[in-house]
């Protein structure tokens, strides 16, 4: 699957809202996630929860996981926040393999300065609601 | 570095990643956990000198990640069961 939750603000508005989406690869398995998975093949469209109507919306941040159609919420929490322990000293943009996961998060210098993981948080609840 | 200052900067990334854990199963630490975290920071705070306090200060300052000031991507227009990605890199 590809999951993934990102923060937009309005053009017009300036209304903010976190989007999610989540993709499938029914019949893919695999124990090192695809280099093609999200960017060149971000999977079947399988649902989504919108707050913010796209497009053109300007994204804030984002958390990109790619993961196997079959991973339980809680190893995915687990793989998460092995990922961030790694990463959490490192720039923008966070982009590593953890396991058969990969997560992807960067996110603008307001909303890190605020506080990275109150945002991955936020990002994570959005995502994992349409698992 | 002290030990009382190691033992600082363990645990202030200790509470970071416990209230995310939380977090991230939709609740919140307790403010009697949360209360644990932070009598044991001020006792380790309160065993460092002016000097060393001044550098953890200046060293959690620098731990800070950069991010940029914008992401230069935006959204875009997607349909359940198509095969589109979410956003795109602004022109």
């Amino acid at each position: 699957m590809y999951l993934t939750a990102q923060r937009v603000v309005a053009p017009k508005t300036g209304e903010i809202g976190i989007n999610a989406f989540l993709y499938l690869h029914p019949g893919r398995t695999w124990t090192v996630p695809p280099n093609e998975i999200p960017d060149k093949v971000p999977g079947r469209l399988k649902k989504t929860n919108i707050a913010i109507p796209p497009p053109g919306n300007r994204i804030r941040s984002y958390l990109d996981i790619v993961a196997p159609d079959e991973i339980s919420g809680e190893e995915l929490k687990r793989r998460l926040l092995t990922f961030l322990k790694r990463v959490e000293r490192q720039p923008f943009p966070w982009d590593a393999v953890e396991g058969a996961c990969r997560f992807r998060i960067e996110m603008d210098a307001q909303l890190a300065s605020a506080g990275w993981s109150k945002e991955v948080a936020a990002l994570a609840g959005a995502a994992v609601e349409l698992m | 570095m002290s030990t009382a200052a190691d033992r600082y900067l363990d645990l202030i990334s200790g509470l970071r990643f416990a209230r995310l854990e939380r977090e991230l199963d939709g609740a919140t630490l307790s403010q009697c956990e949360e209360r644990e975290y932070i009598d044991a920071l001020d006792s380790f705070w309160n065993e460092m000198d002016h000097d060393e306090q001044e550098r953890i200060e200046s060293l959690l300052r620098d731990r800070m990640p950069n991010a940029p000031s914008e992401l230069e991507a935006k959204d875009t227009d997607v349909d359940v069961g198509g095969q589109a990605g979410p956003r795109r890199e602004a022109a």
